[in-house]
């Protein structure tokens, strides 16, 4: 082989390689459609109902938003347009209250909580209070109503146990129906925890969707009977989140965030992509990629700023911003 | 002044002492307790919203309190 022929083959080389990996993936990336998100709720600054003290959960569903507080250990509830609207639970461990709580959806008559420390579902009324409970032997990292009569539960198990489920699904008595979703159990138990933490979303018609936020996975999905219905994986566009750095001789950290949160409506997914903090480390992120069934990404949603937890209806997205302010957006085509 | 410096000292003295007779009276924590608090530090952790990085740290630090919690109580 003569030397033009191995520099030929070397630039072809180059040039696939240029094209199979990153450097073709932000190309893409710079060609998907782009919405910008605007505030709707322009009081988002001085309505004291609407800044909390550490919400850790937000959610759209039967024309209510709820925001979980969990340093309040209460839930709020807005209308469509922000409008704060009620207020329940109360720190404590009797009948409606609730301690260090983990998630909450409304629901047709009221409200279905999981209350993490008092490891219970509570389910409250229309007017905030408990109508029923019941217990389980775990810590609830979340919850999502499945249909009327059932819920979903997420456990991390953390610490090497592989015979328990990341997901569990009840009767509203707290009967287990199914489970699924074997837990990472590789033995590192802060890589472990991290890998467990999953986000919940749901469908009208019972389907539930699961993301891993910290593995490089798809969207799991599952029918209402636990049956599993295998995985939409995001174009290849999309962009996952990785990390690696030495935090000592002998330790480096190395991770991979699929997405900071997520949302579901109306057969799109929203998926709020991590990104890059000021030191470099990966964290919260003002993009988010909206992806159908099949995969695609069908557009990618600039939000006004940096937010933590995003919801999503047929009209609206909401989010919940740095200064843990909640935000009505408007999305309209740049 | 000699007298001020000897009361505050005598006073720093006295709650340092305080202290320690308080934890050391403290009856030791079970495994479960270890293993909720562990739990519940963990959930803490993850909900903050920190960075990578920093969730690792933190998540860290509630491993090795974990670990002091079952062998100290």
């Amino acid at each position: 082989m003569n030397s033009a022929t191995r520099q030929t083959g070397l630039l072809f080389l180059w040039l696939l390689s240029f094209i199979l990996t990153g450097d073709a993936c932000d190309v893409a990336r710079s060609e998907l459609p782009r919405s910008r998100a605007t505030d709707l709720k322009t009081d988002f600054a001085t309505d004291e109902n609407a800044m909390f003290a550490r919400p850790v959960h937000l959610a759209f569903q039967n024309g209510r938003l709820s925001v979980v507080d969990a340093e309040e250990a209460s839930v709020s509830v807005f209308d469509p347009e922000g409008r704060f609207m009620g207020r329940a639970g109360g720190k404590g461990q009797g009948p409606g209250q609730l301690d260090l709580p983990t998630a909450a959806w409304p629901v047709a008559d009221g409200l279905i909580v999981s209350d993490g420390r008092n490891r219970r579902i509570v389910r409250f009324d229309a007017r905030g209070r408990e109508r029923d409970s019941f217990r389980l032997n775990f810590f609830p990292a979340a919850i999502l109503p499945l249909a009327v009569d059932r819920v979903l539960v997420a456990r991390n198990p953390g610490g090497g146990d592989k015979k328990g489920r990341v997901l569990n699904c009840y009767d509203l008595r707290g009967r287990p129906l199914w489970s699924a979703l074997p837990p990472a159990a590789s033995g590192d138990r802060v890589a472990d925890t991290m890998s467990n933490v999953v986000i919940l979303m749901g469908a009208p018609s019972g389907e539930s969707f699961a993301v891993f936020r910290y593995r490089a996975e798809g969207i799991r999905r599952f029918s209402a009977a636990g049956r599993d219905l295998g995985e939409i994986r995001p174009g290849r566009a999309y962009p996952v989140g990785r990390i690696r750095r030495t935090i000592a001789p002998g330790k480096t950290i190395q991770a991979e965030v699929f997405c900071w949160h997520a949302a579901y409506s109306e057969g799109r997914f929203y998926l709020l992509a991590a990104a890059r903090t000021e030191d470099g480390d990966l964290g919260p992120g003002s993009d988010v990629y909206a992806i159908g069934f099949d995969g695609r990404i069908q557009e990618v949603i600039e939000l006004p700023g940096t937010m933590t937890k995003i919801a999503a209806s047929a009209e609206r997205l909401y989010a919940l911003d740095l200064d843990y302010r909640l935000r009505v957006l408007k999305v309209e085509k740049k | 002044m000699k007298q001020v410096v000897a009361l505050l000292l005598l006073g720093v003295v006295l709650v340092t002492a305080a202290l320690v007779l308080v934890a050391s009276a403290r009856p030791p924590r079970s495994v479960t307790q270890c293993y909720n608090d562990w739990e519940t530090c963990r959930e803490e952790a993850l909900a903050r919203d920190a960075s990578v990085i920093q969730t690792t740290l933190m998540l860290t630090l509630c491993d090795v309190s974990f670990g002091r919690c079952i062998l100290y109580g």
